[in-house]
C-alpha cells in the first residue's frame, strides 16, 4: 500500500450520447477512462467487455490479446484465483498499476475490473458470515473479510472495483431473513470500501471512485427495491465525513459509478423459485420475470450510470436486456465459453434479407442456429470459412489470419524474406479437425472469432439506435424469430465436447475404442 | 532440394547449410517442432512463423487416422490445411504404429497393426507410407522402417536393419513412379541399432542409393539406450553420411544433446519435448531448465529471460505470473510453448553464427559453462565433444563431472528427490 505512488487513480466517466425516452430504453452511451491527460480508453455503449479467468481470456495468448485491444480494452478479472496462497501473488507485484503488469496488459491500453467473486460462478459454496465472505480457491474455501478485500485493491490498483455483496450460494429458494441479510451487509462492506477510498478526501467530482455495486435482492422485486433504495441513503454512521460538511450528506450513491447485475445467479434462483412455485414471478415467463426484477433493482436509481450485466447467455437476451431495461455493458462470457464447446458462432444483426445457405442450419422448428457446431462430422469436408458470404468481413484470428515478421535467429535470416502479409482463413473443416483431435488451437481460433462476431453484433446494435432507434424494436423482434433463442446448440456442442473429452483427454487413442 | 554448405567449423564437424524447398529456405542446422496433428499445441500457424521457426514436422500415423488421406486431398494438403506457408516434414508412421498401437506385427509386406478406432487388423506398407505422405504434401517425407526399440538386441536388430533397406527400395520406386520427387524429397532412415557394425552395413547400403535420396536421418535412437553409445553411434553415422546431403538426427530435444549433435556433423533434429514440457510448466532457459510450477517462482516479478525475444518474455509475462497459471490455464501452455520454440530456434541459430564466425568451439564451451554452471557436466558431453576436438573443461579448475545421462532439471528443493537411476 505504500507502494500507491504518486500516479493518481483514473478516472471514468460515463455519457450518454441519447436521451433515453423512458429509465429502460435502449440508449448510447460512452464510458470513458481517463488515466492521464494522453491516456484516454473509450468504451462506446451498449458495449462488451472480455471475461476472465485468473486474469486471462482463456485460450488466448498475450500477443492475441493485444491484437484485440483497441476493439476490447475492457478485462473483468475477479481475484478469487489469487487466494489459494496468502499473501496473494498480485499483491506483491512491484511497480505502478500492479494488476496490469502482473496480467501483462498495458495499462495505456487496457481497463481493468476487479471483483472477489467470479460472477460467472454459481457453484455451491458455504454461506458468507456477517463479516467474511466465503470465496472459492483451488484449495478449497477462504473466508475474507471486507478489511483484506479493502487492502487487497487499495495495492492491486484496478480501474474499476465491483463493492463485496452477499449473495447466498447456498440451495435456494432464500427465506426474507436471509435476503434481509444479504442487503444490509452488502451496504455495509460497500460502506467500508468507500471509507477506505483516497478520493474521498476529493470534495469535487465524487465519480472519480471508481466503483460499482452488485445490485442485489434475489428473485424478490421487493428486495432489489429496498437495496437500491438503500443506496441512496447516507454513508454509514462510521463516516466522519458528515460532520465536516453537514449540508451535503454523501449518500452512497454518490460514490458508485455503476450498477452490475448478475444474470447467473439470478437465473439459478429464479429457476428454483418458479419449480417450487412459491414466488409472485412465478406465472410468468423467466425472460419477462427478469426484467422485472432488473427494472425493480434500477428503478430507484439515477438512470445516467453505467449498467452492466453479468454472464448473459444469448444474443438474445443481450438484445432484450439493451431493449426492455437499457442495459450499457455486456461481458461476452457465453460467446466465450461456446468456443469452448466447439461452436463458431454465424449469425447478424439486423438478420440479414439474402437469402445465403453458408450460414447455420434450420431446424425443424424454422430457427436458426446461432452458430455452427464443428465437432459435427457435416463439417469434416466443409472448406469455408467459419462465417457464412463474402459479405461477412470478420477479422478475427481464424478468419483473417495474418503473418507478422518472424524474430531473426541467425545472421543469415535479415535477408531472408520475412514478409507480412494476410493468409488464407482457417476452414470448418481444420477447426473440426482440431476439436475431434483435442487440440488446444481449435479453442484459440474460436474464441477469437466468437469475441469479434459479439463485437461486431454490437457494432450492429449501435448503429442501428443511433440511426433510427424505432426500427430497433423492429430488428430485435425480426433476430427472436430468426434465430433460436433456447440457444440448442450450446448444449449439443458441450456435449460433442464431453464426449471428445472422455475418449481423448489423457491423449490414449485406445479409450476411443470404447466409445466410437 | 537445393543443399548448399555455407561454411564448415574449422574444428568440429559442423556446418551450416542451406536448404531450399517448395516452401521456402531453412538454414541449417535448425530444430524441428512437433505439430503432431496439424497444429503445434495451442498456436495457430501465424505465431509458430512469428517464432523465427521455417520447417515443422507433422505425423503422418497421426493425420492418417484424422483427418485421413480423403479430407487432406480434398484440402490440397497438410500446408493449405493448417495454414503452414513453410516448410514441413512428415515421418513414415512407423515409430508410432510400433510406440501407440496395442498389437504391431511386421511381416515383409509392411507394418499389421491394430487400428486404433476399430481395432481391426489394418496393413502399413512402405507403398502406402508414401501414399499417405503424398497426401499430406510434406516437402520431406520420411521411409517407412522398420522400428525396433533402441534397447533390443539379438537378431530382431538385423533382421530390421536390413528390412528397412528393402522397404527403402520400395518407397523410392514407389515415390519415382508418382512423380512428385520435384516437390516431396525422400529421406532414408539408418538402423541397426546400437551395433556399430549393423549401423555400417546399413549406411554402406543406403549411401549405396544416393542419387535417390536428397537427405538422411540416422534412426533407432534416443530410446533410453545410454547416451554414451548414442554419441558414437550418431558420430560414425554422420561421418559416413554424404557431405553433399542434410543429416537429420530423430528425436533429439535437450539442448544439450542437440549441440553435441551439430558439433557431430547433424544439422536437422526433431523432438516434442519443448513443447510437452512446456505444458507441464517448465521453461528452457541457457541457464537449464526452470520449472515454474514450483514455489520458489511464485514471487518472481520478472520474465523467465529478460533477453528473450519471444512474446512472452518481451510482453513482459513474470515467472510469478505463468506459475499462477500453469496446469490451471491454457494461456500458460501457449506462452511457454512460444518461449521454448524460441529458445530452441535460438540455441541453434546462435550455433549457425557462431560456425560461420569461426568460434563454434568457444560457443559450446560457454554454452556448456553456463548451462551446466550450478550442476555437474554429463561425462558424455565432455568424452562427445572430445572427439572432435573440443574440450569443454578446458580452462575450468576442478570440473564437476557426473556419469550416465547427466540431464538438467529444476526440482524442488522442499523434498530433496532421490536420484533417478
Amino acid at each position: 500500500m505504500s507502494g500507491a505512488t504518486a500516479r493518481p487513480p483514473p478516472v471514468l466517466s460515463f455519457k450518454l450520447l441519447s436521451v433515453p425516452a423512458t429509465p429502460f430504453s435502449p440508449r448510447l452511451g460512452l464510458a470513458r477512462l481517463i488515466r492521464s491527460s494522453t491516456e484516454v480508453i473509450d468504451v462506446v455503449t451498449p458495449g462488451l467487455f472480455l471475461h476472465t479467468s485468473r486474469g486471462h481470456v482463456p485460450h488466448l495468448s498475450v500477443d492475441h490479446i493485444s491484437l484485440m485491444a483497441k476493439q476490447m480494452p475492457w478485462l473483468h478479472a475477479s481475484f478469487e484465483g489469487f487466494l489459494e496462497t496468502l499473501p496473494p501473488t498480485p499483491t506483491l507485484q512491484p511497480g505502478p498499476q500492479p494488476l496490469h503488469t502482473f496480467f501483462g496488459l498495458p495499462a495505456a491500453s487496457h481497463i481493468i475490473s476487479l471483483s472477489l467473486r467470479d460472477p460467472a460462478d454459481v457453484q455451491e459454496r458455504p454461506p458468507d458470515g456477517d463479516d467474511y465472505l466465503s470465496s472459492m480457491t483451488i484449495r478449497g474455501v477462504r473466508k475474507i473479510e471486507p478489511s483484506f478485500y479493502r487492502s487487497y485493491v487499495s495495492c492491486v490498483q484496478p480501474d474499476i472495483i465491483i463493492a463485496l455483496s452477499d449473495i447466498p450460494f447456498t440451495l435456494p429458494p432464500f427465506s426474507q431473513k436471509r435476503m434481509t441479510k444479504s442487503i444490509d451487509r452488502t451496504i455495509r462492506w460497500l460502506g467500508e470500501i468507500l471509507k477506505s477510498r483516497p478520493s474521498m478526501e476529493i470534495t469535487d467530482n465524487i465519480r472519480g471512485n471508481n466503483i460499482f455495486v452488485s445490485l442485489v435482492g434475489g428473485t424478490n422485486a421487493a428486495a432489489r427495491r429496498a437495496f437500491s433504495q438503500n443506496l441512496l441513503g447516507p454513508l454509514e454512521e462510521g463516516s466522519n465525513l458528515s460532520s465536516v460538511r453537514p449540508q451535503t450528506i454523501p449518500r452512497l450513491d454518490d460514490h458508485i459509478s455503476g450498477y452490475v447485475l448478475e444474470m447467473a445467479q439470478l437465473r439459478l434462483e429464479l429457476s428454483a423459485s418458479l419449480s417450487c412455485g412459491n414466488d409472485s414471478s412465478s406465472t410468468k415467463e423467466p425472460t419477462q420475470a427478469i426484467n422485472q426484477l432488473l427494472k425493480a433493482s434500477l428503478s430507484p436509481l439515477p438512470a445516467d450510470k453505467l449498467r452492466v450485466v453479468h454472464s448473459s447467455i444469448s444474443p438474445h437476451e443481450m438484445l432484450r436486456l439493451i431493449s426492455l431495461c437499457g442495459i450499457d455493458l455486456f461481458d461476452s462470457y457465453w460467446a466465450q465459453k461456446a468456443a469452448d464447446w466447439g461452436i463458431a458462432l454465424d449469425f447478424s444483426f439486423p438478420v440479414s434479407t439474402s437469402r445465403d445457405d453458408t450460414g447455420p442450419t434450420r431446424r425443424s422448428d424454422g430457427k436458426r442456429d446461432v452458430g455452427h457446431n464443428l465437432y459435427h462430422t457435416g463439417y469434416a469436408f466443409d472448406f469455408r470459412g467459419l462465417v457464412g458470404g463474402p459479405m461477412h468481413g470478420c477479422s478475427c484470428l481464424a478468419c483473417a489470419p495474418s503473418f507478422t515478421k518472424p524474430i531473426p535467429h541467425s545472421s543469415l535470416e535479415f535477408v531472408n524474406d520475412g514478409c507480412e502479409e494476410d493468409a488464407p482463413a482457417f476452414t470448418r473443416a481444420y477447426i473440426h479437425h482440431l476439436l475431434h483431435t483435442h487440440e488446444m488451437s481449435a479453442h484459440a481460433l474460436l474464441v477469437s472469432h466468437n469475441i469479434t462476431v459479439l463485437q461486431d453484433f454490437f457494432a450492429a446494435i449501435r448503429s442501428t439506435l443511433s440511426a433510427d432507434a424505432p426500427q430497433f424494436d423492429t430488428e430485435v423482434a425480426r433476430f427472436e424469430t430468426e434465430y433460436d433463442g433456447d440457444m440448442r446448440i450450446i448444449e449439443e456442442g458441450r456435449r460433442a465436447w464431453e464426449e471428445v473429452d472422455c475418449a481423448r483427454g489423457k491423449g490414449r487413442l485406445a479409450r476411443e475404442r470404447g466409445t466410437i | 532440394m537445393e543443399f548448399e554448405i555455407i561454411a564448415k567449423c574449422h574444428t568440429t564437424h559442423a556446418r551450416v547449410s542451406r536448404m531450399t524447398m517448395t516452401h521456402g529456405t531453412t538454414y541449417l542446422p535448425t530444430f524441428m517442432p512437433v505439430a503432431t496433428q496439424g497444429a503445434m499445441k495451442g498456436l495457430t500457424s501465424q505465431q509458430v512463423e512469428a517464432l523465427g521457426v521455417t520447417l515443422i514436422l507433422n505425423n503422418t500415423y497421426h493425420l492418417n487416422l484424422r483427418p485421413g488421406t480423403k479430407v487432406l486431398d480434398a484440402a490440397g494438403g497438410a500446408h493449405k490445411f493448417q495454414g503452414w506457408r513453410k516448410n514441413l516434414l512428415t515421418d513414415s508412421g512407423g515409430f508410432q504404429m510400433v510406440s501407440l498401437s496395442s498389437f504391431t506385427k511386421i511381416t515383409e509386406e509392411g507394418v499389421l497393426f491394430a487400428s486404433p478406432y476399430t481395432g481391426e487388423p489394418t496393413m502399413l506398407t512402405p507403398e502406402e507410407s508414401i501414399g499417405i505422405q503424398h497426401s499430406i504434401g510434406a516437402d520431406i517425407i520420411m521411409q517407412l522402417d522398420d522400428v525396433v526399440h533402441s534397447l533390443t538386441t539379438g537378431p530382431r536388430v538385423e533382421e530390421a536393419m536390413w528390412r528397412s533397406i528393402r522397404w527403402l527400395d520400395r518407397c523410392i520406386a514407389k515415390h519415382k513412379s508418382s512423380g512428385r520427387t520435384d516437390r516431396q524429397n525422400l529421406f532414408a532412415i539408418v538402423q541397426g541399432g546400437l551395433s556399430p557394425d549393423l549401423r555400417q552395413k546399413c549406411l554402406d547400403e543406403m549411401v549405396k542409393r544416393k542419387d535417390d535420396l536428397p537427405g538422411y536421418a540416422i534412426g533407432g535412437l534416443s530410446g533410453g539406450e545410454e547416451k554414451d553409445i548414442f554419441w558414437k553411434i550418431v558420430k560414425q553415422c554422420a561421418e559416413q553420411l554424404p557431405e553433399d546431403r542434410p543429416r537429420y538426427c530423430m528425436g533429439i530435444g535437450f539442448a544439450e544433446d542437440l549441440l553435441v549433435c551439430v558439433a557431430l556433423g547433424v544439422d536437422m533434429a526433431d523432438c516434442v519435448f519443448p513443447t510437452r514440457t512446456a505444458r507441464f510448466g517448465v521453461a528452457l532457459t541457457r541457464d537449464g531448465p526452470m520449472n515454474l510450477r514450483l514455489d520458489r517462482h511464485r514471487t518472481s516479478f520478472f520474465p523467465i529471460d529478460a533477453n528473450c525475444p519471444c512474446l512472452t518474455c518481451s510482453s513482459g509475462m513474470s515467472r510469478a505470473a505463468l506459475h499462477n497459471l500453469v496446469t490451471h490455464e491454457t494461456v500458460a501452455a501457449h506462452a511457454i510453448t512460444q518461449h521454448n520454440l524460441v529458445f530452441q530456434a535460438s540455441v541453434m541459430g546462435g550455433a549457425r553464427d557462431a560456425i560461420i564466425e569461426g568460434r563454434f568451439p568457444q560457443y559450446l564451451k560457454d554454452f556448456f559453462q553456463r548451462y551446466f554452471a550450478d550442476a555437474a557436466y554429463p561425462r558424455w558431453c565432455v568424452d562427445a565433444l572430445r572427439s572432435v576436438n573440443v574440450d569443454i573443461l578446458e580452462g575450468i579448475e576442478n570440473p564437476r563431472i557426473v556419469e550416465g545421462k547427466g540431464a538438467k532439471w529444476e526440482y524442488s528443493n522442499k523434498i530433496p528427490k532421490q536420484k533417478k537411476p
